[in-house]
């Protein structure tokens, strides 16, 4: 594996490129994973290297990356918008062509990154297969679910008072650490299964972790009108993605990515 | 705290006697000076090099605007870091690994000092790391490991029970959550399978360990800064002075600093209490002269 800055010289992103495995017969698509955000992202970070490894043993080229504002990569937090990131998948996209050669894109998208990849799909040309793993098909939901999440982890008895009267202001709020500008706010916020109708891929998995309706209105929705087959799979999982927990354990859904990886192939 | 116009540059590299530790490295822009400490972030926990809350990079890349040169690395498996070769176990290896790095610092940019800086398992390494190898200068400790005093116990349990022990609902909603916790052992167990479980699993030393890496420390004159958060997961912090009045035996407050952030969880996830610490922490640099006034 090598870690690398790619992109633009003045504002770079962090990537980690797996070689495919010498061992296998090498493929002409390869996969660009897009993280969750935030905390969902410390807390899968070991997880998406575990899919990252597993695919490359099976010949696939694969990019890890952090979008910009986040992780390694350049800029502040305060800066981030999904605008952005989505041209950051795009980049990635590209970066990963001309290191491995591939000559065709899957992107992987966890949680909002997935929402991301079905956005940037319709950017990159060859694109390929499109994994949409545990969606957010509600913004609005989520967002008071992060919020109502980071206001039961504080100690400190005014930060809800503090929290409420800078949304109310329009300010920047912090959600487990992670600063949140009202522009990012409302981007995640308008998340809903529209944001998914234009995705463009080769073939689809929508990978979830509970029967939640929503999630069948988004099959039904990429299935519509769509050459693409959309696959559908639900492996019940236990576990809650975006619970903030204090000594910053990491989730490794291992029946998730083992399906993952057999879909792949 | 994060949104500091940075010009500083950074370099990733795999480093170490194995080149298998994912490194990042903020380098000052005007150049470093081997004259500065350079400053490394430890893994907290399984989290890998960016820190909690995004931590170390946004202190990383400050501290590196202000002149020292920074690495955050991942631990031998951790993060982006190739799996740990041979037989040492977790603190083992993390002490040689520190070390390994700051040879690396030395060998390329000429650093001749160094600060560590660690929360939760990484204050622990950071601890063991400084009392192992003389060229660290400062350690900073976020949740570091602590002991009771007398004090502390009689703090916490004014605090927290005694205006409960004469009400009969508390007594009640006491057993409730009693039998509920006994109810939720079976469903914790289901969940564990979900998780990557740390290797290392943070167990308090006995003081006595502790207090003899204080006297080397001290003898040597390394400063440190120990920040204790309001977590209860260790135990319990009561009040500020409550590390110096466990160890009596030496004069630690002219080598240490401690900050009791009451209202701060242990990942410092509030943003104003990140703001705070970055403060407390360019105070003490400064103290200390690791960085210019």
């Amino acid at each position: 594996m090598n870690i690398f800055f790619f992109g633009d010289s003045d504002a770079p992103l962090f990537g980690a490129y797996h070689q495919p495995a010498a061992t296998q017969k090498r493929r002409s698509e390869g996969v660009v994973i897009c993280s969750s955000v935030g905390h969902e992202m410390l807390k899968t970070h070991r997880a998406l290297r575990q899919l990252a490894t597993m695919l490359a043993r099976a010949g696939y080229p694969v990019l890890r990356f952090d979008y910009s504002n986040t992780g390694d990569s350049s800029g502040a937090c305060e800066q981030a918008s999904m605008s952005r990131w989505i041209q950051d998948v795009v980049t990635a996209s590209q970066e990963l062509k001309e290191i491995s050669g591939a000559q065709r894109i899957t992107l992987i998208g966890l949680r909002l990154g997935a929402n991301l990849a079905a956005m940037a799909s319709m950017k990159i040309e060859t694109m390929g297969r499109l994994v949409l793993w545990e969606p957010v098909v509600d913004g609005r939901q989520h967002m008071e679910h992060l919020l109502n999440a980071s206001i039961a982890s504080e100690y400190d008895q005014e930060f809800a008072q503090r929290l409420r009267h800078k949304l109310e202001s329009g300010e920047i709020i912090g959600i487990a650490g992670f600063a949140v500008s009202p522009g990012l706010r409302e981007e995640i916020a308008s998340q809903d299964v529209t944001c998914f109708t234009r995705a463009d891929a080769e073939q689809i998995l929508i990978l979830v972790g509970s029967q939640a309706e929503n999630y069948a209105a988004l099959q039904q929705r990429l299935q519509c009108g769509r050459p693409a087959k959309v696959d559908f799979a639900c492996v019940e999982y236990p576990a809650n993605w975006s619970e903030h927990d204090e000594l910053g354990s990491q989730l490794l859904p291992q029946p998730m990515i083992q399906g993952i990886l057999s879909w792949m192939q | 705290m994060d949104a500091v116009a940075v010009r500083s540059v950074e370099k990733t590299d795999y480093i170490g006697a194995s080149s298998n530790l994912a490194t990042i490295i903020s380098q000052p822009p005007d150049g470093c000076s081997p004259e500065r400490p350079a400053v490394l972030f430890l893994n907290a926990g399984i989290v890998h090099r960016i820190g909690p809350s995004r931590l170390h990079v946004k202190l990383a890349r400050r501290l590196a605007e202000d002149g020292l040169l920074c690495a955050r690395f991942d631990h031998s498996g951790i993060g982006d870091s190739g799996a740990r070769r041979g037989t040492m176990e977790f603190m083992e290896a993390a002490v040689t690994e520190v070390q390994d790095v700051m040879d690396t610092l030395t060998g390329r940019y000429g650093s001749q000092r160094f600060i560590v800086f660690g929360l939760c398992s990484g204050a622990d390494v950071g601890f063991e790391a400084a009392v192992a190898d003389d060229r660290i200068a400062g350690v900073v400790q976020l949740d570091p490991w602590f002991y009771p005093t007398p004090k502390a116990r009689w703090i916490h349990y004014k605090r927290h029970y005694g205006p409960q022990l004469i009400k009969p609902s508390a007594w009640l909603r006491f057993m409730k959550n009693r039998v509920q916790e006994i109810g939720k052992g079976s469903k914790s167990a289901d969940l564990e399978e979900w998780f990557s479980k740390p290797e290392y699993i943070r167990i308090t030393p006995a003081r006595k360990h502790v207090l003899n890496g204080l006297s080397k420390l001290v003898k040597r004159d390394a400063k440190m800064l120990s920040i204790f958060s309001g977590t209860k997961a260790f135990g319990i912090y009561a009040y500020e002075r409550q590390f110096f009045d466990a160890f009596p035996e030496i004069a630690l407050e002219s080598n240490m600093s401690v900050h009791h952030f009451a209202d701060t969880t242990h990942l410092f996830t509030d943003l104003e209490h990140q703001a705070s610490l970055a403060r407390v922490l360019q105070a003490w640099l400064v103290k200390n002269g690791f960085l210019p006034t």
